[in-house]
């Protein structure tokens, strides 16, 4: 787990060096908050674990250790890697070229409970969706990041649905879907509860199902413009206090407070 | 989007496999960022871009972006670049060798 990973010598190290080299030069898996943490089955950070093809991620390792990285084998249909002064970096999505990361054959939560937290920007227009899901539809995907429908943002295949056209596209949040075992998930954008709208249902076990993000499932159908800068999953409800804490931290991280 | 659209699986192949071999793929994974990376088998891309058949007519198409046509590989007699819309149906029969673009 990546809290072992601190040790006296790379503390020592950072502490003698204070040197201005970024995070994004060199990252370290120290204080990386949702490693520590029990139950995380999917940990991906946009300054970690990528493989370019040229500009563009051909892959995206998964930090915990259950393994779920992603990838993508056609080169037209993987997003570039953004970094740069100011920029955290992150992997930029496009809706024209159907671009996604995914992973078959995957089934993250089960029946059970979760909790999943993203960091992401839509940049489509406000009437087009960012959202995610963990699919009741084993043709489609397990944990989805893209778009759907007509609302800005949806957690779809009978969970979550949220409206909210008021934020503007490109605005960075911290969104965050959960539920308890056998009952309705809800969301929450930036430690808010977001509304719902009609939609929700409990779930099934949708079996192995493709992880993706980017665009739908294993058919890169309702493809998004989205920013993804980190997502991490667990298999279990988080408390309040924790995913306080992760939101925290991922809005530390993006300089969003 | 704009696509090659061919008349055969083949075809398409083929066409796929030469602007593959005009980018140069099957390229590695360039691991950056630190932390854990995949397997360097998982990191390859294998190809440039998909062949996709029309869900219900026997025509499979390539699509066409600046990329692909920087490549400016020779189409197959018979394919035709157009926007590809519900109806894939090649608009104009394509008379001879063209270049994608």
């Amino acid at each position: 787990m990546g809290c072992s990973n601190v040790t006296r010598a790379a503390v020592g190290s950072r502490t003698a060096s204070r040197s201005l080299v970024s995070s994004w030069d060199r990252p370290a898996i120290v204080g990386r908050l949702p490693l520590c943490m029990p139950g995380v089955v999917l940990a991906l950070f946009g300054d970690m674990g990528i493989s370019l093809n040229g500009a563009n991620a051909s892959a995206w390792g998964d930090q915990s250790v259950a393994a779920n990285s992603l990838a993508q084998a056609t080169g037209a249909k993987q997003p570039p890697l953004l970094t740069g002064q100011n920029i955290r970096p992150m992997l930029r999505f496009s809706l024209a070229s159907s671009q996604a990361l995914t992973k078959a054959g995957v089934n993250l939560f089960g029946a059970g409970a979760y909790t999943v937290l993203g960091l992401w920007a839509n940049r489509a227009p406000a009437a087009t969706a960012a959202h995610f899901a963990n699919g009741s539809d084993a043709a489609n995907s397990g944990l989805f990041i893209g778009a759907f429908g007509g609302n800005r943002t949806v957690i779809h295949q009978g969970i979550v649905a949220h409206t909210d056209a008021a934020v503007p596209a490109g605005t960075v949040e911290v969104w965050c879907a959960r539920r308890v075992a056998a009952s309705l998930p809800t969301l929450q954008i930036n430690g808010v509860d977001a509304a719902l709208t009609a939609g929700s249902a409990v779930l099934t076990d949708p079996g192995l199902v493709t992880l993706s993000i980017g665009a739908y499932g294993s058919t890169n159908v309702n493809p998004a413009d989205l920013d993804v800068y980190e997502v991490y999953a667990f298999n279990r409800d988080l408390s309040d206090l924790e995913r306080a804490r992760i939101t925290a931290f991922s809005r530390n991280r993006a300089a969003l407070v | 989007m704009t696509a090659a659209v061919f008349a055969t699986q083949s075809d398409a192949d083929a066409f796929s496999a030469a602007v593959d071999a005009r980018l140069g793929y099957p390229k590695p994974g360039i691991d950056v960022g630190g932390g854990k990376h995949v397997p360097p088998p998982q990191s390859i891309t294998a190809r440039y871009g998909d062949v996709q058949k029309h869900p219900t007519l026997a025509l499979w198409a390539y699509p066409s972006d600046p990329v692909v046509t920087a490549a400016a590989v020779a189409l197959p007699i018979g394919a035709v670049v157009q926007p590809l819309d519900a109806t894939w149906a090649p608009s104009v029969a394509q008379t001879g060798q063209a270049v994608i673009g």
